[in-house]
């Protein structure tokens, strides 16, 4: 920690990327909204497919959001206790918590695949309008997000079990 | 199992593993999966990636991001200084008057975010380096920045008021309205205290020096050209709720743009700039939306398990009167405000609270800014006050964790005042909705 900054890992930047691109589709969204809000005003002409677009874009962009936030370690926790513990036992409950994390991401993972696949092989719709398969694309994203988060959190297991820092370099600007 | 165990055993093992230092969103996430599979057997995940899948679905929700993007780009633009400066002109020549200066423009930031955090940040390093220069009582500066940064979630828009909406099926627009008042009350309240505590100690708030007193007409010109647009944004936005011409979440996505458009006007957008709030939106939502999903899963298990009848038996059998169940909730509230974040808590508990609430015959609306002003508290309370922390950040060198704490007892005692007052009397946040939307 006191050496030279070293080249962010290959998982992180993987992780990162992932999380940067996903943050452009709320961008996307929102160019949506000020389409609809103009079409509806200004041409008279509202969208079919507006309203369920953004919810679709919005849905990706929250469940992959976990992913981004996981890799800046910046999820909330309460620190109250953990900080005040010798780094030995905070090394111990790091890989006991990222256990946690993958049993509850992994069981998450199982049963999402199923029912992701069902979904998509009969492109399941909400039954609306546009007939955009929401519930298809929500339950891939999950999928991916949990898979994406199980991969970054074994890997955080095992630098925490070797005593290295577990989201390195993490940027700070966070704010809830 | 008994439900009175099953509430035990949950309790206990949230309060071990949140004590642990596992993020609240798994926290809440693993304790729903385990007792959904010990109860239901593997079939029970499903429930949970139901529950996520329906959630990510709501409409409303995309208000969320769309707010914290308008935020985000508006703090990285200059107008909370030039707020801050613009506001400069008449607080010269009274005593406290950088105090309340900056009380003015917390309102009218949060009128324009609806999260805490980058208000806080944003006064600490506008405001509490001047009000330090002009010998202000440290205290008293500490003290106005956290509890007006801690507004953005009581003014409208407010990110506590759609998840609170939506967790209690309660129409956001009448939210919206129903706390400007109360939040226009607490800030009132703070600036009595302010005024008050300056006349009575002369070397709390001492006055300007005569030469800054006022600015050139040339400048104070130029301020009002760059706030008129972010000002105008901020009214737009509450203004298209309130008369119904846009959902709350269109009104959030063209919040952005128009904030993405003043700082452009403003000359201060830069594809840096757009990349850094957009960033930050992301990771954002990643704390909110993990903490909702694990938080409704959890909630989910525990009422199909007969969670809520258990405690809404619980809350009706006390031997107090309709009033007197809303303060033990809000007794309730206040203590998990010390350790938990308000998503946390408004998820766990608004499902259960809101319906006994109805039952009283109480308006869910006028609970909802009760939690809202009960979070205001929260915010600034120890052990995990995050007011604190995010003003920590940014202070001058010398100013202690402890100083800031020290510094929040008044204002925190002015919350309960604040609270105590629309506890008591509904109607301050019930008028508004009554007369404006029939």
């Amino acid at each position: 920690m006191s050496d030279p900054p070293t080249p962010e890992p290959l998982i992180d930047r993987i992780a990162r990327r992932i999380g940067e691109s996903c943050s452009y589709l709320f961008l996307l969204c929102m160019l949506i909204i000020a389409y609809e809000v103009f079409a509806r005003y200004a041409l008279n002409a509202p969208t079919v497919w507006a309203h369920d677009l953004t919810i679709s874009l919005c849905a990706v962009g929250f469940l992959m959001s976990g992913l981004y936030t996981l890799r800046r370690g910046a999820h909330i926790r309460i620190t109250l206790v953990y900080d005040r513990l010798p780094a030995t036992v905070r090394r111990v409950l790091d890989v006991i918590n990222g256990a946690i994390m993958l049993g509850f991401l992994g069981l998450l993972a199982y049963q999402t695949a199923q029912s992701a696949y069902k979904s998509v092989s009969i492109m399941e719709t909400a039954g609306t309008a546009s007939r955009i398969p929401i519930p298809a694309i929500a339950k891939t994203a999950l999928l991916v997000a949990c898979v994406t988060m199980f991969i970054l959190g074994a890997v955080q297991i095992w630098r925490a079990a070797n005593g290295r820092e577990i989201a390195p370099d993490r940027d700070d600007n966070s704010d809830p | 199992m008994s439900i009175e165990l099953i509430t035990l055993l949950m309790v206990g093992s949230i309060a071990v593993l949140l004590i642990m230092g596992l993020p609240l969103a798994f926290v809440t996430g693993f304790v729903a999966l385990s007792f959904a599979v010990g109860n239901f057997g593997l079939n029970g995940i499903f429930l949970i990636e139901s529950r996520i899948v329906t959630l990510v679905r709501e409409f409303v929700l995309v208000a969320v991001p769309m707010f914290i993007l308008m935020a985000s780009v508006l703090e990285r633009s200059g107008v909370a200084r030039d707020l801050y400066r613009a506001m400069h002109i008449w607080s010269g020549g009274l005593r406290g008057g950088l105090a309340i200066q900056t009380m003015v423009v917390a309102v009218l930031m949060a009128a324009m975010t609806g999260i805490i955090g980058g208000e806080i940040i944003l006064l600490g390093l506008v405001a509490l380096p001047e009000m330090l220069r002009r010998h202000y009582d440290k205290g008293l500066a500490i003290g106005t920045i956290c509890a007006g940064g801690s507004l953005g979630t009581m003014i409208p828009p407010s990110i506590v008021l759609i998840i609170y909406g939506l967790t209690a099926n309660v129409d956001i627009g009448r939210l919206f309205l129903a706390t400007v008042f109360p939040g226009l009350l607490l800030a009132s309240i703070y600036i009595a205290y302010i005024v008050v505590r300056c006349q009575r100690d002369h070397t709390l708030g001492p006055l300007a020096p005569p030469e800054e007193r006022n600015l050139p007409r040339a400048e104070k010109f130029h301020l009002l050209r760059g706030l008129v647009l972010p000002l105008g944004v901020a009214a737009g936005v509450l203004g298209s709720i309130y008369m119904g011409i846009a959902s709350v979440s269109e009104a959030a996505g063209m919040g952005a743009v128009g904030a993405i458009a003043s700082a452009a006007v403003r000359r201060e957008l830069s594809w840096t700039m757009l990349r850094g709030a957009l960033f930050q939106t992301m990771n954002t939502c990643g704390m909110l939306l993990w903490i909702t999903f694990g938080a409704t899963a959890l909630i989910g298990v525990y009422n199909l398990l007969g969670g809520d009848t258990f405690v809404k038996g619980l809350i009706t059998g006390l031997p107090l009167p309709p009033l007197g169940i809303i303060v033990v909730m809000m007794a309730v509230l206040m203590v998990l405000g010390l350790f938990m974040d308000w998503i946390g808590i408004c998820l766990l508990t608004m499902p259960i609270f809101v319906p006994v609430v109805i039952a009283l015959g109480y308006s869910p609306i006028w609970f909802g800014i009760l939690f809202c002003m009960n979070m205001q508290i929260s915010y600034l309370t120890p052990p995990f006050g995050p007011a604190a922390f995010y003003l920590k950040g940014v202070a001058p060198e010398g100013i202690t964790l402890g100083d800031i704490y020290r510094a929040l007892w008044p204002f925190i005692g002015l919350q309960a005042i604040g609270l105590a007052i629309v506890l008591f009397f509904p109607e301050v946040a019930l008028w508004l909705p009554e007369v404006l939307r029939k």
